[in-house]
């Protein structure tokens, strides 16, 4: 298990430049609505985008200081992977990113949940 | 002061998405076919381009666009083919972002291009993310790399239209099972085209040319 771990870390820096977005983007909304502070900020990332949130929540830290987003908590909600199935139209969760439908066995899968990297609502001041 | 709740709904990669519609726009009046090349370090990307040159070189017009962090050393490799190779250093970001392509794009004469190979950073997480106008994603994974690549990495194999699995002369070698790695990739998306080829022996190159060709030409 410390092989996964190890692999997650690696990832690191590949979460920066998401950050730096994210943060660009609530300010942005931030100044349009005249806040004064950002309080929270809620993200939705789905399970396929390899994206680790502590990475983010790691990154945001350091490049909100001195903002208006200074010390806004981050609640990042992981976004399990929904499949619907093209042939049968069945809805079911994608177990080990096998995209097979149970009830019928296509593989003709749509992914409609687990993609996501989305700025939902920020709480602000 | 009350706390008030704005509503976002934004997808974090709008902007980069937006710029990679127009590069797109760009591709498309200019008639260029555009091929997103992918992989973890030293998996061959700069060695796939230049056998392809090599085999495609007679029959159709081809440009490289490069990405890389710092060095210019995979450039420098395609000046002997005397194509038009364009450099990007992405000054330590992991992968090319649709911005950094659209600065380079004006640097390219496109009438006497038909296809435009942009290789990416060495990198399997990010690049997935990040659109760059391209007509089609291609990654490849290298033998020594393992079956288990697909599982990590699921991202990249669901965004490629393309697999290919380079350094085959090295099968015997490892312990990578071709056949868990293949059920893998297409578990994860099953109208992956997947190409086994050495960029050594040069097996395979002819079939990835020839589908290349015909994409292009599609
Ligand atoms: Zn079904």
């Amino acid at each position: 298990m410390w092989k996964e771990k190890n692999q997650n870390r690696k990832g690191k820096i590949h979460e920066l430049s998401i950050t730096e977005e994210i943060l660009r983007i609530c300010l942005e909304e931030a100044n349009r609505a005249g806040a004064k502070r950002i309080i929270k900020i809620k993200l939705k990332i789905g399970e396929i985008t390899n994206i680790v949130p502590e990475c983010v929540s790691f990154y945001f830290n350091i490049l909100s200081k001195g903002s208006i987003a200074g010390n806004a908590k981050l609640d990042i909600e992981k976004i399990p992977i929904r499949g619907k199935c093209k042939n049968c139209r069945r809805e079911f969760f994608v177990e080990d990113f096998a995209f097979v439908c149970p009830e019928c066995m296509s593989r003709e899968v749509e992914m409609i949940s687990g993609r996501e990297l989305t700025i939902d609502f920020m709480e602000v001041q | 002061m009350a706390v008030k709740i704005i509503n976002i709904f934004t997808d974090v990669l709008e902007e980069n998405e937006k710029i990679a519609a127009s590069n797109r726009e760009i591709f498309e009046k200019n008639n260029v076919f555009a091929v997103n090349l992918m992989s973890a370090p030293g998996a061959g990307k700069t060695s796939l381009i230049e056998k392809t040159i090599d085999f495609l070189k007679n029959s159709i017009k081809i440009a490289v666009l490069e990405g890389d962090i710092t060095s210019s050393i995979d450039s420098e490799r395609l000046e002997k083919y005397h194509i038009p190779v364009i450099q990007i250093n992405t000054g330590g970001e992991c992968h090319l972002n649709a911005y950094m392509v659209s600065e380079a794009l004006p640097h390219f004469k496109f009438n006497d291009i038909d296809l435009l190979i942009i290789e990416n950073v060495g990198n399997l997480v990010c690049p997935a993310e990040f659109k760059v106008g391209e007509d089609m994603k291609v990654m490849i994974l290298s033998v020594p790399e393992g079956h288990d690549k697909p599982k990590k990495y699921p991202l990249m194999f669901r965004e490629s239209r393309v697999l290919i699995i380079n350094k085959i002369d090295l099968k015997d070698f490892c312990d990578t099972d071709l056949e868990v790695l293949k059920k893998n990739a297409l578990e994860i998306n099953p109208s992956l085209e997947i190409f086994e080829v050495s960029c050594k022996t040069g097996a395979g190159i002819e079939e990835w040319s020839n589908f290349l060709v015909r994409k292009i030409k599609s």
